[in-house]
């Protein structure tokens, strides 16, 4: 592989976010200096910037080379241990290949545009723990983990990308640590987060040892994808204890990769820390919500098919996972009335349909499904972050209506998301992602029960559109609620910059379906497009997938077109049959759906509380170990085996006489301690080299 | 800097603290004698204490870190010199790499320990200084020896000045945590010294052969040549019985771990640093030195009970930690918790293993007085550790919320901090053993970063419950520079470890070479492993490794 010059820009994309955060965090964690609002966002603004250029640059310079050939950028040795098969060496290796240029023009682009948004709301903030520096200083370090997850060829390195992506999630999800209440489920999503972290580390450990005895650990993540002819075959023995035998390692590894994905991409039955999170500022929930913390685990997945290609029944957890948290996130956010929540269990059920597109082999479907859900769902939080701003930081959706008439640009932004979402019309990168998803659920690799997946993920769009047109009727139509502080005609558009980024990412979110329109649906809308899914060729473009081949033929291409088209049908009429009786019932009916939820008071109390996935985290795992720790450990087995056994015994007989004698050492002189250091020391080397003789 | 110094690095190093001591306590005495005072007053102790401690700091890193080779195998800067010929205890020390990190952090802590004792002691600060630097010529005699009796010498060394640290200046049970110190190291110390007579033998106490020595070391193949019979598999089985109890009682291996406890948490707060970082791990560093090569086939052999203990270890030790009120305790239960991942690292005789242990040790060392520098700063604000006194703490004092933020994440091995490297090495070994090995490891990491991620919000997060948390001053700039000087050196591993595994790796690689060559049994080679069954052949499968690398090393 030829390095040019360019090979070592690709360092430069995560350093430089990391550099503005490293200015803010010295100047605030050790000098107590704060710059202003303005020059702070300045400072990381410029340093994001700066790194999207280069990803830009880095892109043209892919876009240029041969064959697709990937730019790296090797900087340097991290950790290297132990010699022959067993010597793993960790480089700082960056790979920048087409799936890592998607994944970087995304979160480089898309939080540069969280970054601008934050720019114009952060400094509305009234709390004594607010801090834009702060807020920057930590955007920045997650920014640069997620920059450095997309981009590190190695397996050890992308581990620790992902974990220290983990702690920034804490922090900006915790940013008003003022109160518990936000940094409460903030550390649960540390927690949560840790468990993937382990999980994640678990799968590449197995993985290496497995490889160390068949000719060693090879290096980088190309070389374990090159390797997965023999991963594919191998087994590690199942513990004794549990019945013995020997389980293929790709299920085991691919089993442990999945933890790790559903504890980042809140899946059930982990989803509940998402909900829970989000007492955060705005800014920091469109950073999370998009392009960083959820956004991660699409991409390992897609970066390790090659595993999860040779593990059926993990392959068809993870299908089923997602398909089922599609359909309960979907169904939850449809009762919720905090936007921030029912947002939240948006992004989870939508991320579903990416693990299932995952599941089913059409890694390209996932990563356009991630990327159209970035722009829709930053583009639904700014918007509901203006309407919240507008009712005075209220966020309960039964005190807005009628806001429309006061946030005419934020009602059009909306519109736009929820069209991308709602996926009935062919308008926007969402509709086409979605068609994505439900083809490759459909005829994608063969799980178990399919025909059923692809219902439930069909009734999962159903549910999305019903729940995507309360959430716009419920704020900018029907009667006001606003509360009597506000004053009808205080209520406003944003300012520019919150107004700018959310008309950028709008026309995003209409331009994007270009990218990666099904073939399908541009010979329908188009004449004469060849190979109208770009994303998809470039995607498949990459060197490597020649030789191990099983992305490089795509399944759900070669699908028969009746049959594709059957499952898009579907999907838009699905679409429409959650939107249009949710559009009537509303408009029309609404005392009829208040009826409904008076009847089924207790599914609508289940439904609330998100059949309470939140706190049971906490009180199914946290409350049995410090009970554990606590009750069971400290005062019994601890007491028992300290105090009683071990040392009362000796202790207290030793400790009675010699009680007198240490009271008449403390006299504070330093000449009788010496003397008595001396004396004991010479007593020691008498008394062995007596023994010696002996 | 003269020549001679350069020849005789270690012992200056090694003697200058406890020289330093001696040499003030002649000046006393002479003072008391003379002068119509009594005697020189506890500044100049405290002065004389930071210069000679900052001194043997630069010197080591002067002439032991920069001059160490990290491609030449063995022992380096080693000086040999009869002592008492006619029991063939002699002067012989030098340093490795396995040492080399240890006696940098314990050199480089004294001075910070001092530091924060001249504000934090408040009686007799002469007898302070003297007892650390005592303690200091002690430890670094344990790192450096090469004798079996220096290296007694210096663990009694340690002993007193421990004793009368905790029992002097250390917390209201303070008495108690003494004696129980000084019992389980008076114990050990009986063991250690039985057991040592008993491989010597009568026939000197140097480890390994000295430069032109005449007698081939304890540790030395050689050795084996004539009296094999002697180390075959029952008197390795009762020596490792013996050593493990003298060194598993200094390491708190679960159960034998309540002493540490309140050793640590009774010491007075400037000296529970360098306890915890450098005092409390001895014993592991004695397993490691003494353990492995002596009874390397009992280690073999009774392989899943000692992996099974240091796994409890990190289990109890950080589901305790969450049960604890007080931050003093937290920190104990952590080393506990880590501590385990020591000792797994130690019995997984794994090159990972061993190299993550050195690392492991020295991230531990600095993270925990980095948390103790912090817990002091607020018990000095507020007179109490307690947990439940605190919370709210970043708003009144952001620094602290920062630094302690930064110190957290480094004890629960967050990449980028050095933790995470020591930490990572131990699991691949611990996955090289078993599969289910690595992953109670993997449950025990995760067990830790919670509890301290809920003590951390706990106590700086939150409201400011407490009215008398509302005004308190963030810590001054003497408390900052101590712990940038603790948290940039984990920060610096964290990122670019690679300096300290470059000049561990060869020695350790010598080490398991030495631990190979006197097995009594021969390992099983890696092909002879079925494939299918990766749990045992990959423990066989790693140790083989060992050899034929060590060999092969030998042989270039």
């Amino acid at each position: 592989m030829t390095e040019g010059v360019t090979d070592s820009w690709v360092r430069l994309i995560p350093a430089l976010p990391l550099l503005g955060a490293v200015v803010h965090g010295v100047m605030i964690g050790l000098f107590r200096r704060s710059l202003s609002s303005r020059a702070a966002a300045f400072v990381t603004l410029a340093s994001v910037g700066a790194a999207f250029l280069f990803v830009l640059l880095t892109f043209a310079e892919l876009l240029g080379r041969p064959g697709g050939a990937a730019v790296i950028d090797r900087v340097g040795t991290w950790i290297g241990a132990g010699v022959g098969p067993r010597a793993l060496v960790v480089d700082w290796a960056l790979r920048f290949d087409p799936l890592a240029a998607v994944m970087c023009l995304l979160v480089s682009g898309g939080g540069l545009l969280a970054l601008v948004y934050a720019g114009g709301v952060l400094h509305q903030d009234t709390r004594d723990d607010r801090g834009e520096q702060r807020f920057f200083a930590l955007a920045g370090l997650a920014l640069s983990a997620m920059l450095l997850l997309v981009l590190a060829d190695d397996a050890v390195l992308l581990v620790a990308a992902w974990s220290v992506l983990g702690v920034a999630t804490w922090w900006l999800l915790g940013f008003w640590y003022g109160d518990d209440a936000h940094a409460r489920p903030a550390m649960l999503a540390f927690v949560v987060g840790r468990v993937g972290d382990a999980a994640l580390l678990g799968a590449f450990a197995m993985i290496f040892q497995a490889l160390a005895e068949h000719g060693g650990i090879p290096a980088g993540l190309q070389g374990l994808r090159a390797a997965q002819p023999v991963l594919a075959t191998l087994v590690v023995a199942w513990p004794e204890v549990l019945g013995g035998g020997a389980v293929p390692l790709a299920e085991v590894a691919s089993g442990l990769v999945l933890l790790a994905m559903v504890t980042k991409a809140a899946q059930l039955p982990l989803s509940g820390w998402l909900a829970e999170a989000v007492e955060a500022p705005t800014p920091a929930l469109v950073l999370v919500h998009t392009v960083l913390t959820v956004a991660a685990p699409v991409y390992v997945g897609a970066r390790l098919a090659f595993l999860f290609g040779a593990a059926p029944i993990a392959t068809a957890t993870a299908a089923w996972i997602g398909a089922t948290t599609a359909l309960v996130g979907a169904w939850v956010a449809c009762a919720q009335v905090d936007v921030y929540r029912l947002l939240a269990w948006s992004t989870a059920s939508q991320l579903g349909y990416a693990l299932v597109a995952l599941a089913a082999a059409a890694e390209s479907a996932a990563i356009f499904q991630l990327l159209a859900h970035a722009l829709h769902k930053g583009l639904l939080f700014m918007a509901m972050g203006a309407a919240v701003a507008a009712i005075g930081g209220e966020r309960d959706i039964r005190l807005m209506g009628n806001l429309g008439n006061r946030l005419w640009r934020t009602r059009i932004d909306t519109w736009v998301a929820a069209l991308s979402i709602g996926g009935a019309l062919p308008l926007t990168a969402g509709f086409f992602a979605l068609q994505q998803v439900v083809v490759a659920a459909g005829a994608g690799r063969a799980i178990p029960g399919q025909a059923a997946l692809t219902w439930v993920v069909l009734l999962a769009v159903s549910l999305t559109a019903f729940g995507i047109v309360r959430l716009i009727h419920e704020t900018f139509y029907g009667d006001t609620r606003i509360p009597a502080s506000v004053r009808w005609e205080d209520i406003e558009d944003p300012g520019r910059p919150v107004v700018w980024s959310m008309g950028v990412m709008a026309m995003a979110a209409v331009a994007g379906a270009l990218i990666s329109m099904p073939q399908i649906w541009a010979d329908l809308l188009f004449t004469d497009v060849e190979n109208a899914n770009s994303l998809r060729h470039f995607l498949a473009e990459a060197p490597a997938d020649a030789e191990v081949g099983e992305t490089a033929a795509v399944p759900s291409e070669g699908v028969d077109p009746a049959l594709r088209w059957l499952l898009a049908g579907r999907a838009v009429s699905m679409a429409l049959l959650g939107a249009l009786p949710a559009t009537w019932l509303y408009v029309y009916r609404r005392s009829w759906l208040d009826a409904a939820a008076g009847r089924l008071r207790w599914l609508h109390r289940a439904l609330l509380a998100g059949f309470g996935l939140g706190p049971a985290l906490g009180r199914l795992v946290g409350t049995p170990s410090l009970w554990l720790a606590e009750r069971v450990l400290a005062r019994r087995v601890e007491v028992a085996l300290i105090e009683g056994v071990t040392l009362r015994g000796s202790a207290s007989a030793v400790q009675r006489i010699a009680n007198a004698w240490v009271r008449r050492l403390q006299s504070g002189s330093a000449l009788q301690y010496a003397a008595t250091a001396a004396v004991a020391t010479v007593a020691a080397i008498l008394l062995l080299s007596r023994a010696g003789r002996g | 800097m003269p020549a001679f110094v350069d020849d005789h690095v270690l012992r200056i190093v090694i003697g200058l603290p406890a020289a330093t001591a001696l040499l003030l306590l002649g000046v006393n005495a002479l003072v008391v004698a003379l002068l119509p005072f009594r005697g020189l007053p506890d500044r100049v102790w405290g002065a004389a204490g930071i210069a000679a401690s900052g001194l043997t700091f630069a010197l080591a890193v002067r002439s032991v870190l920069l001059a160490f080779d990290p491609e030449q195998i063995g022992h380096q800067l080693v000086e040999h010199v009869p002592w008492i010929p006619s029991v063939g205890v002699s002067w012989f020390v030098g340093v490795d790499g396995i040492s080399l990190f240890l006696v940098l952090l314990t050199t480089g802590l004294v001075p910070l320990t001092l530091i924060t004792a001249w504000h934090q002691i408040d009686r007799a600060l002469r007898s302070f200084v003297f007892c650390v630097l005592v303690l200091e010529t002690g430890l670094l005699g344990v790192f450096l020896a090469l004798d079996a009796a220096l290296f007694f010498v210096s663990w009694q060394l340690t002993l007193l000045p421990v004793f009368l640290l905790i029992g002097i200046w250390g917390g209201s049970r303070r008495v108690r945590a003494a004696m129980r110190f000084m019992v389980v190291w008076g114990l050990s110390s009986a063991l250690l010294l039985l057991a040592l007579l008993a491989v010597s033998d009568g026939g000197g106490f140097a480890l390994v052969t000295p430069p032109g020595g005449t007698a081939p070391g304890l540790l030395d193949s050689a050795t084996l040549a004539g009296g094999s019979a002697a180390f075959g598999f029952v008197d390795q089985a009762w020596l490792f019985v013996a050593l493990l109890a003298a060194f598993g009682l200094t390491v708190p291996i679960v159960p034998l771990h309540g002493w540490l406890l309140d050793a640590e948490s009774e010491a007075p707060m400037a000296a529970a640093a360098l306890l915890t970082a450098v005092g409390f791990k001895v014993g592991a560093y004695g397993l490691l030195r003494l353990v492995l090569p002596l009874c390397p086939d009992v280690v073999d052999e009774w392989g899943a009970p000692l992996l099974a203990l240091s796994l409890v270890t990190i289990v109890y030790g950080s589901l305790l930690a969450a049960a604890q009120a007080d931050l003093r305790r937290l920190v104990a239960w952590w080393t506990v918790a880590q501590l385990g991942f020591v000792l797994l690292g130690i019995f997984s005789l794994q090159v990972h293993g061993l190299v993550g242990v050195v690392v492991a040790m020295l991230s531990h060392g600095l993270t925990a007085s980095a948390l103790l520098v912090l817990v002091g700063a607020i018990a000095d604000r507020r007179g109490t550790v307690e947990i439940s006194a605190f919370g709210g703490l970043a708003r009144p004092m952001p620094v602290f919320a920062a630094l302690f933020g930064l110190a957290m994440l480094s004890a629960m091995g967050t990449p980028a901090l050095a933790g995470f490297v020591g930490d990572l090495l131990i699991v691949l070994a611990g996955f090289g053993i078993a599969a289910s090995v690595g992953i109670a490891a993997l449950v025990g990491w995760v067990l830790g970063a919670a509890t301290l991620a809920w003590v951390y919000r706990r106590v700086a997060l939150g409201p400011v419950a407490n009215p008398e948390n509302r005004g308190l001053i963030d810590l001054g700039w003497r408390e900052r520079g101590i712990l940038l000087a603790l948290l940039v050196p984990l920060l610096w591993i964290g990122v670019h470890p690679n300096p300290v595994l470059r000049r561990v790796e060869p020695s350790v690689l010598e080490w398991m070479r030495l631990i190979d060559e006197r097995r009594v049994e021969v390992p099983t080679p890696i092909e002879g492993a079925a494939p299918g069954e990766p749990m045992r052949g990959g423990e066989a499968g790693g140790r083989a490794f060992g050899a034929r690398e060590a060999s092969a090393e030998r042989d270039a």
